[in-house]
């Protein structure tokens, strides 16, 4: 069977994927995937004003009745809002405005002169009124909503319920957050490149998984990041603090069951540091991490040696 | 006519000038059922632009118990105003109305011949059919200007997967798109066509058609050719001065006998005879200046064609037994249906397809 390949912009970012299927009913589910990522933007994208978050951002202080879609998004970042201890929090959306990233990644001017990032008095998701009955939404004043960090995530457990029923030897990547399953097309384990978070563009290990679908993803501080009135800046910013997470993180591996689950521990992970956030990761189920520090230590989780190769 | 209250649950662009807006099911007890191909009357009673109640065909099956779905090209004044509307506003909800509907017993084998917009019916028809696991075979020819126009294409994929008898196929006037192997045509619904993916027995079949005028007759005068009885061929005009139009276009007559009386009333049935003369006037208009195959909605007013969207083709999808380099980089987007950024990728580098975890 050949492997059927897509790469596409979306998101921000690049969108690509390997299907061993039938070349037709490949071709149709790369089509389908597009549309259903196209419409989620649509659905949650902070950065167009069109979208139905935007619409929620601008009304505090109501009850919006919202769509079936974005109530299940909500309700999944109030779980992994729970899973982290209030770690992946997605009002942090005024923090990241106060921190300059107030357009999509890729417009953003890193130099522009603007003072550096203050820290912004905000709430949480506690404070979030999500009626699933009713279908509403109700954000406080001074709220704004931001789903970067779970949505990649969230959205590629969306797309695996197209793919699975077609084939289950695949991946398919959402910026670097990927879902990985099966075999290649030389009935090898999929080989997995890691970043190198001190040169993007080349791998610093090999990650081989077992057969069975796993979640991958990384977070780091080192790609999205600028310099503002002399004070170094990045986009991970922790809820607690309300800052750009400072601490000896470069970057964060992690595997895990969900996309969901390993885009939002990355973060975890990163917030509290490799020590403890290694320690948290060996307390979950079925979650493997890496932590690569800046001192170029390498800090496993009790299993992710043996699926690990450096290159 | 009973109207029922709801609210719109949905709005979003599922092509680059159609709009779908779902509407949710009300709860009250009363609420009626559907057939699919039928249609409803909206009308959106907090919104100064959007006066009045326009009749548009149900795209969803009625087996979708949440909501009602409805396709809606925009085209004039309107409907473009119709995309100012948000999640949770207030819906006022007539009908259903129509006799264009598929019956499973009679129409073992169905035929829908679908004209740009006019596709909605179908949807409803097809989601409902492959909903019920329905047996009966259905061939749906949608002439569409370009793939990247056609609303409800991903639709089609997922249920041409889920139903063994279903068979979609796409005639577009793009002539980059043939693809016969995939089922997308360039050119014309034509005699030839029609009889190359049906096979067999033309003149048993059920015909549906559904489409601007022009498409209408076109497709009546194929079908008369095939010697197919009269009773088997239902159609549904779609378009300005569609009897759904004149009938439910506006509200206006009524209200003027209400309140000023028989003189009122027939002075403003002048009026509403002029106005309804001068849209006709401009429906044949646009029709006539119409390039191509292409179809309004039920009941736009005959404003000017916004000019077509640029849409990118979609990627080309590369087949290769194994991960290779590759220096075809992708171009963005989908069938250019919804808001993107405009701007074409270019790969920071030629990437080969592997799979690699990296920082989002």
């Amino acid at each position: 069977m050949k492997t059927i390949n897509d790469r596409f912009y979306a998101l921000g970012t690049t969108i690509e994927g390997g299907f061993r299927a039938d070349q037709v009913l490949a071709e149709k589910l790369c089509e389908k995937i597009r549309l259903r990522i196209a419409e989620f933007e649509n659905h949650f994208s902070r950065f167009l004003p069109t979208s139905e978050l935007s619409y929620l951002n601008a009304n505090p202080n109501r009850e919006i009745t919202v769509s079936p879609q974005m109530i299940e998004i909500m309700l999944a970042a109030r779980k992994i809002w729970s899973l982290t201890d209030g770690l992946v929090d997605p009002t942090i959306g005024q923090s990241l405005i106060a921190a300059g990233y107030d357009v999509s990644f890729e417009l953003l001017n890193n130099s522009d002169g603007q003072p550096a990032p203050a820290r912004v008095v905000r709430r949480t998701l506690r404070d979030v009124k999500i009626d699933e009955k009713l279908n509403t939404v109700k954000i406080p004043e001074g709220t704004t909503l931001d789903f970067g960090g779970i949505g990649k995530g969230y959205i590629l457990d969306q797309l695996i319920n197209y793919i699975e029923p077609l084939t289950q030897d695949y991946w398919l990547s959402l910026g670097g957050d990927l879902v990985v399953s099966g075999r290649d097309g030389t009935n090898q384990h999929w080989p997995i490149g890691v970043q190198n978070p001190q040169a993007l563009d080349q791998d610093i290990a090999e990650l081989k998984l077992p057969s069975d679908r796993w979640a991958v993803a990384t977070s780091g501080i080192t790609h999205r990041r600028g310099v503002k009135a002399g004070v170094n800046w990045h986009h991970l910013i922790n809820p607690r603090t309300g800052q750009p997470a400072m601490n000896d993180v470069l970057s964060v591996t992690v595997v895990a069951k969900s996309a969901l689950l390993a885009d939002a521990f990355a973060k975890t992970i990163l917030f509290q540091g490799s020590k403890d956030g290694i320690e948290w990761a060996n307390r979950q189920k079925d979650l493997e991490a890496l932590v690569i520090t800046d001192t170029q230590e390498f800090v496993f989780s009790d299993n992710m040696k043996k699926y690990l190769k450096f290159l | 006519m009973k109207r029922y209250k709801t609210y719109l649950v949905n709005s979003r662009f599922i092509s680059a000038r159609v709009l779908e807006l779902s509407v949710a099911r009300s709860n009250s007890r009363s609420f009626p059922d559907f057939l699919p191909g039928q249609y409803a009357t909206l009308s959106f009673p907090l919104h100064q632009k959007l006066r009045g109640e326009r009749s548009f065909s149900i795209a969803s099956s009625p087996t979708d118990s949440s909501v009602w779905r409805f396709g809606i090209k925009i085209f004039g004044r309107y409907t473009s105003a119709l995309q100012d509307l948000r999640p949770g506003e207030p819906v006022m909800v007539g009908g259903p109305f129509g006799k264009f509907s598929f019956d499973q017993f009679k129409d073992q084998s169905a035929v829908f011949l679908a004209g740009g917009i006019g596709i909605t019916p179908f949807v409803s028809m097809i989601r409902w059919a492959t909903n019920k696991k329905l047996s009966n075979d259905l061939t749906l020819f949608y002439s569409v200007r370009s793939l990247a126009d056609a609303p409800y294409r991903e639709d089609f994929y997922a249920l041409e997967m889920l139903s063994p008898h279903l068979k979609v196929i796409y005639v577009t006037s793009d002539l980059a798109g043939n693809d016969p192997s995939a089922r997308i045509i360039s050119g014309r619904i034509n005699a030839d066509l029609i009889a190359r993916f049906l096979l067999k027995k033309l003149e048993d079949k059920s015909y549906f058609i559904c489409g601007p005028l022009p498409f209408m007759k076109a497709m009546e005068k194929i079908i008369g050719g095939f010697g197919v009885p009269k009773q088997f061929i239902k159609t549904e005009k779609f378009g300005i001065g569609s009897k759904a139009f004149i009938e439910t276009g506006s509200p206006m007559p009524k209200i003027a006998f209400a309140a000023w009386g028989l003189a009122a009333a027939v002075v403003f049935g002048v009026v509403v005879r002029m106005e309804q003369a001068r849209r006709s006037n401009a429906a044949t208009q646009n029709l006539v200046n119409s390039p191509s195959i292409e179809a309004t909605n039920n009941n736009a007013p005959g404003s000017a064609v916004p000019s077509m969207n640029n849409v990118n083709q979609a990627a080309p999808i590369t087949n290769t037994s194994q991960p290779s380099v590759s220096n075809n980089n992708s171009q963005n987007q989908s069938s250019g249906t919804i808001t993107q950024p405009s701007q074409p990728f270019q790969s920071p580098r030629a990437a080969p397809f592997v799979p690699r975890t990296r920082m989002s």
